[in-house]
């Protein structure tokens, strides 16, 4: 008999394979359910949320099928249910807050993508492109972190890039 | 940047730009989430309601969550806190009761119904009179050991029933707390307590 594929092993239940499904897209659930809800308890509770609907809907899932846009659509069901249930007991504050980050449903599968993407990324390239869009250092900023050359940073930052634009290339560009 | 893959990246660079794409979650929730399957795992084997068909597709590969997943929650002593993700049936094994601690403006309370499990305790705790936490902050549940050790039972942010799953035994850690902490990533116990155990 052949190695079973992880969607055959997800269908079945086998926990290692949950545990490999969790390391492989675990965090894209995260960014996901953090961009929808902007906030840290509450994207988390959709991770959880998300991976027991996984494990109850196994026998769902179609083994031929590629299993990351099946997660994809449970996690963003959770995260607008759980949106829903906070709208239910928001206070004033709440509702303005809550409000804003409506419209951020419509970029989930973006952010969901961008996320798989850059945690495929080797560690050293990842951690470049970080420094460069969420910490917001220059690359001398990040050579004097990291304590490598500034042309190492270019040239990991330059690879990084390469390959963000070929994996994201049928993502459809921003607007913000 | 070299100019030949420019306009590639510049298509992309508002979503890299996206503090959401870049958020690390708690370094326990991995632990965390295989506990909460582990639980599911556990259900599906010991009926809730006498006479209830067990679920033939969800008897597949138990022997590995119990042995595997459990001992992962157990050894993690981690824990995780769902608004009503499932029911459970039967009689709990101990219940407690929680009293407005120092912060507990309001006089909110809580009855504690525990399940003791081969690899935590199962909690389901009934909040009444605590406010929907303020915007950056959450309510957590600890249980304290007589010592001081203290080990979250997970997260919530509005009252009703909560379902929380720690990977420690009650026997160790009597002492049940829900505090009031500040959302900053900081994962110790920091904020004030707005229920405690009744003496």
């Amino acid at each position: 008999m052949g190695r079973r594929t992880l969607n055959e092993r997800i269908r079945d239940r086998d926990p290692d394979a949950y545990a490999e499904l969790y390391d492989e897209l675990g965090k894209a659930v995260y960014s996901l359910a953090f961009h929808a809800l902007g906030n840290r308890p509450l994207a988390e509770e959709v991770v959880q949320l998300t991976f027991v609907k996984v494990w109850r809907s196994a026998e769902q899932l179609m083994v031929d099928r590629p299993l990351a846009p099946w997660v994809y659509t449970i996690a963003r069901r959770t995260a607008i249910d759980v949106h829903r249930r906070e709208a239910r007991h928001a206070t004033v504050d709440l509702d303005r807050d809550i409000a804003a980050v409506t419209d951020t449903f419509e970029d989930l599968w973006e952010i969901w993508e961008v996320r798989t993407a850059v945690d495929r990324l080797p560690d050293p390239e990842r951690d470049v492109v970080r420094a460069l869009h969420f910490d917001g250092l220059t690359m001398q900023g990040i050579a004097d972190e990291l304590g490598i050359p500034v042309g190492t940073v270019k040239s990991r930052s330059h690879r990084a890039y390469r390959k963000l634009a070929t994996t994201l290339s049928h993502v459809r560009g921003a607007t913000a | 940047m070299n100019s030949d893959d420019a306009p590639d990246i510049e298509r992309i660079r508002p979503w890299l730009d996206a503090p959401a794409v870049w958020q690390e979650p708690s370094d326990h929730l991995r632990s965390d989430v295989l506990a909460a399957l582990a639980r599911e795992a556990t259900a599906s084997t010991v009926p809730r309601r006498p006479g209830a068909a067990p679920r033939p597709k969800a008897r597949r590969g138990l022997r590995g969550w119990q042995s595997g997943l459990l001992v992962v929650a157990a050894a993690a002593a981690v824990a995780i806190a769902v608004v009503r993700p499932w029911q459970s049936d039967d009689s709990p094994d101990w219940t407690q009761r929680l009293v407005a601690g120092p912060a507990g403006a309001g006089l909110p309370a809580a009855l504690v119904s525990g399940w003791n499990e081969d690899a935590g305790t199962h909690l389901q705790i009934d909040v009444s009179g605590l406010p929907l936490a303020p915007e950056g902050a959450f309510y957590e549940i600890w249980m304290t050991a007589p010592d001081g050790r203290h080990v979250s039972a997970g997260t919530f942010r509005s009252g009703g029933v909560i379902d929380a799953w720690s990977g420690v035994r009650r026997g160790e850690f009597p002492r049940i707390r829900i505090t009031l902490e500040p959302n900053d990533g900081d994962a110790a116990l920091n904020g004030p307590a707005v229920l405690d155990t009744a003496e």
